[in-house]
């Protein structure tokens, strides 16, 4: 393949100016990311006590979010695929609100929801005296609002993609619709299934804004890699060496993600 | 009577798969409600027999065998298979997966992520047969469509022809009481098509499968079926056996389908008179009518091409028409009027009629129709009904 190839004629050459600054806006800054790593120390940097911590945390609460969101998410998007197309469309706009939704705007949301003065929140602090926010739950609860999403929307379009037909050819074959769900309708879209829940984990991972306000700072609690990152530059906490090198490993991460997503798809069966 | 083939592999005695299966009797009485029209079919199929449902695309077919199936909700009537009722409008619904009415479409729609034999065996695990049971039963349909050396291959790495021959030994490895079949064949290619088509015929006959078959071809009716149904607009518009409907056709669609020309215009009495829309010449094609008909009524002429006669001077019954499209088909000459009209003479014929040369569009010659069928319209004879006078 090769950049200059087009089926259609020529490009306007005017056109690869702005392209370029595009990808320069995209690309440079993670330049100048990789341009402040100290190689020397990359090692003790990321290993360091509170870095370390940091990435445990995340990659546990990620992960955890990640878990809720398949189990919740995956039902979801099979009831709006399958809905009536004034249902799906009320219920997709449902989804979509959060996604566009600032991510600290969602986090004192969920404070309003499930604070200790909250509409639940109360009535559950002064039956139990259990309050969610600032526990390491409330960054599983974070992270699942802002990227559940994310998982939705993927698999419900991987569904309405694949269509009903094989459903229907499996219901008249005698399957009923349990088996119907596991041994057609999800085989069917495991691709989509597979992007959706990695899509979800790298959203999860990243989440700052709802986590900082619903679930805080507190090391070794709530505190995942981009807050640690954040609190390096306000002096506290790992230092910005680590900040960078912690940064560094999500920039990688997210490379790998990425790069992985686009082969598997390549190699999935069709 | 075409079915089965009586030089075709013969039953081999109660083989896994086909025991306890017992041909039944399939009758509907349905109304299906969709955005445009109602469906509203009265079908019956003797137990073993097949019914070809005939129409335009649109016509309602697909909503019928959808009721069927069990995925549309009927508005009214019911469903009976032998002595099992399987849904009454707003009281009783049997769900797809318990009907034992298995589709056959014209996409082979194989799961993708399953091999050939997992896909022959999804229908008897499905109905909770064992895995050694289901096997042998796969085993055995992987041999009978020959592909006993491709068990483990995924759909994708075969043929079309393949795949549409593993979705026939899966839709009859699930043994049905009733297979719809929705043209079955549409998809293949004329070298695949054959074989398919002798394997299914074969497989009906052989397992007296109970079936209903949607079709735009008349000569699938003529293979499979003993009886035909019309739809159009969601209503049976003629129904008769595939011979008789070929000789005989009642409506416009199935004057078209049997490969008449249909000429629509007014009754005047003796024949159909050409109106601005059947091309505007104001000549009378001279007919006889099926029913009785009134003056002034949309009637249409069903001639077929080779009983129409071409000659440059006038002669009864003859009408005087500009050609339009000139075409050849295996050593014959067509020359058409937009009407629809159309004559279908020998080249040496064409040759004198136009003195020496090929006839060209914009000849103006004499066309003279030998036995024209009139049929009435449906709508005009609606509108007669209400007293609306023409």
């Amino acid at each position: 393949m090769t950049l200059t190839h087009h089926p259609g004629g020529a490009l306007p050459r005017g056109l690869y100016v702005p392209a370029i600054g595009a990808l320069a806006l995209l690309v440079l800054p993670i330049v100048g990311l990789v341009s402040r790593v100290r190689w020397s120390t990359l090692g003790g940097d990321l290993f360091s006590a509170a870095a370390l911590e940091a990435l445990r945390l995340s990659v546990a609460t990620a992960a955890c979010a990640t878990a809720v969101c398949v189990l919740l998410g995956l039902p979801l998007a099979v009831v709006i695929a399958r809905a009536s197309t004034r249902g799906a469309a009320v219920l997709r706009t449902l989804v979509l609100v959060p996604l566009v939704l600032p991510p600290m705007v969602g986090g004192l949301a969920l404070l309003s929801l499930l604070g200790r003065s909250g509409l639940v929140g109360k009535p559950v602090f002064e039956a139990t005296g259990f309050s969610l926010p600032y526990t390491t739950a409330a960054v599983v609860v974070a992270q699942a609002f802002v990227s559940l999403p994310f998982l939705v929307i993927t698999i419900e379009g991987a569904l309405r993609t694949s269509g009903t037909g094989h459903e229907q050819v499996a219901a008249s074959l005698g399957a009923g619709p349990w088996r119907v769900l596991t041994r057609v309708t999800v085989p069917l879209v495991l691709p989509g299934l597979v992007a959706g829940t990695v899509l979800c984990f790298a959203r999860a991972i990243g989440e700052f804004g709802a986590t900082a306000l619903f679930a805080g700072n507190s090391p070794g609690v709530t505190r995942t890699m981009p807050l640690a990152i954040y609190t390096a530059f306000n002096g506290v906490g790992v230092t910005q060496e680590s900040a960078v090198a912690l940064s560094l490993l999500l920039l990688v991460s997210a490379a790998v993600i990425v790069g992985g997503l686009r082969s598997w798809r390549q190699d999935a069966v069709r | 009577m075409t079915r089965g083939a009586p030089g075709g592999p013969q039953p081999t005695g109660a083989r896994a798969g086909e025991r306890g299966r017992v041909p039944v009797t399939l009758h509907a009485d349905v109304t299906v409600e969709r955005a445009d029209f109602d469906v509203q079919v009265r079908i019956e199929v003797p137990r073993g027999g097949c019914v070809a449902v005939l129409g335009h695309n649109g016509a309602g077919k697909s909503t019928l065998l959808a009721a069927l199936a069990g995925t549309v909700p009927l508005r009214a009537g019911e469903i009976r298979l032998g002595d099992r009722l399987l849904e009454r409008a707003g009281a009783l619904h049997v769900p797809p997966a318990r009907r034992r009415v298995t589709l056959l479409d014209q996409k082979p729609r194989l799961f993708p992520h399953l091999t050939v034999a997992q896909n022959i065996a999804f229908g008897p695990r499905s109905l909770g047969l064992g895995r050694r049971e289901s096997s042998r039963v796969t085993a055995d349909w992987l041999e009978r469509i020959g592909l006993a050396g491709r068990a483990g291959a995924r759909p994708h790495e075969l043929s079309g022809g393949q795949q549409q021959r593993v979705a026939i030994a899966r839709a009859f490895a699930a043994r049905p009481q009733v297979l719809l079949l929705d043209e079955p064949l549409a998809a293949l290619d004329a070298e695949s098509a054959p074989l398919v088509r002798r394997m299914l015929s074969d497989e009906l006959a052989r397992t007296g499968t109970t079936s209903v078959l949607v079709t735009h071809e008349l000569s699938d009716a003529w293979q499979w079926a003993d009886h035909c149904l019309v739809l159009d607009h969601g209503r049976v518009v003629d129904e008769a056996s595939p011979a008789q409907l070929t000789a005989h056709p009642r409506h416009p669609f199935t004057a078209t389908l049997a490969g008449y020309d249909v000429v629509t215009g007014t009754w005047d009495g003796s024949g159909v008179v050409m109106t601005d829309a059947a091309g505007g010449t104001g000549a009378v094609l001279p007919g006889a009518p099926l029913s009785p008909l009134a003056v002034g009524a949309t009637a249409h002429a069903v001639v077929a091409p080779r009983d129409v006669t071409v000659s440059r001077t006038a002669s009864p019954g003859a009408v005087h028409l500009t050609v339009d499209t000139v075409s050849t088909r295996a050593g014959t000459v067509r020359l058409a009027h937009r009407c629809g009209l159309t004559a279908e003479i020998s080249p040496q014929d064409a040759l004198v009629l136009a003195e020496g040369r090929m006839p060209r569009p914009g000849d103006l010659f004499w066309f003279t129709p030998r036995s024209v069928r009139v049929l009435p319209d449906e709508g005009t004879t609606a509108s007669l009904a209400a007293g609306i006078q023409v």
